[in-house]
């Protein structure tokens, strides 16, 4: 199941981060502040022969407890999702969730109340987040 | 005081670019160079806000880019005689500011500018406020 769902700006700044109450929340800010490392060095190496035309970055690099997962959309905005090995989901199902966080970044960026850059606050992107991260314990 | 006007349309042109880009580039493959994007800006954006594809993209490649459209959407009602051309400048602002929303999502702040020689022709001029790579 998502224990940790992240979203950052191009710059890195986060601007969204919930992680599953049962977890620690500071080693799953931990673990997304070092995925970044990662997403970066992915996007500069990326050459021809490193899937070009994706958006899902798959995992991003192996752990003992948990799976990174890290998906950079065109507008350089970083979702980080963090799953735990005990319950993993397969890969289409990692795509999913990159694609429902998506659109509901989406619908954030269209709210004409909404500042881009700012933290998110806004009630029904938290929803989703929480519907996802929650779905993937019932799953 | 038309500052003022063009400003403001500016304004809502630039929050109205970075939401179609935001949504728009979901589907679409990772666009990496600098010219892509310009690219995609003159084909994909211009057909989603006018129905159309920009008509002419040249570039001097160093960061600067003139989009031509030689019917301008929004002045081709206008009629052709140059009294109208100041006038004409308020409805390009909107569009100057999708133009600048658009880029700025894709992480390419630039300056924007607009000339109508002809209506209902209009060339777009971005600048790149970095060199492009």
């Amino acid at each position: 199941m998502a224990v940790c769902i992240a979203v950052l700006t191009k710059d890195n700044s986060p601007l969204y981060i919930a992680s599953d109450p049962a977890e620690d929340g500071l080693k799953m800010h931990f673990l997304v502040h070092t995925s970044i490392d990662v997403i970066e060095e992915k996007l500069n190496s990326a050459t021809a022969a490193n899937d070009p035309r994706d958006l899902y970055l798959g995992q991003l690099y192996p752990n003992e407890d948990y799976r990174i997962y890290g998906y950079v959309t065109n507008t350089k905005i970083k979702i980080v999702v963090i799953e735990s090995i005990t319950n993993p989901f397969k890969d289409g199902d990692a795509r999913q969730v990159f694609s429902k966080v998506h659109s509901g970044y989406i619908s954030l960026v269209c709210n004409p109340f909404y500042s881009p850059g700012d933290t998110i606050t806004s009630q029904p992107f938290l929803n989703t987040v929480t519907s996802l991260m929650r779905g993937k314990a019932i799953a | 005081l038309s500052n003022k006007a063009e400003a403001c349309m500016e304004k809502m042109g630039y929050r109205v670019g970075f939401s179609l880009i935001e949504k728009a580039t979901k589907e679409e493959a990772r666009v990496k160079e600098d010219v892509d994007i310009v690219k995609y800006i003159c084909k994909d954006l211009w057909n989603m806000v006018f129905r159309k594809q920009a008509d002419n993209l040249k570039t001097n490649h160093t960061g600067t880019f003139v989009i031509q459209d030689n019917r301008f959407r929004f002045l081709t009602r206008v009629s052709q005689s140059d009294q109208y051309k100041q006038r004409g400048e308020l409805y390009v602002a909107f569009t100057c500011g999708v133009v600048k929303g658009a880029l700025s999502n894709f992480g390419l702040p630039c300056s924007v500018a607009a000339e109508i020689e002809m209506l209902p022709t209009v060339k777009v001029t971005l600048t790149l406020q970095q060199p492009a790579n």
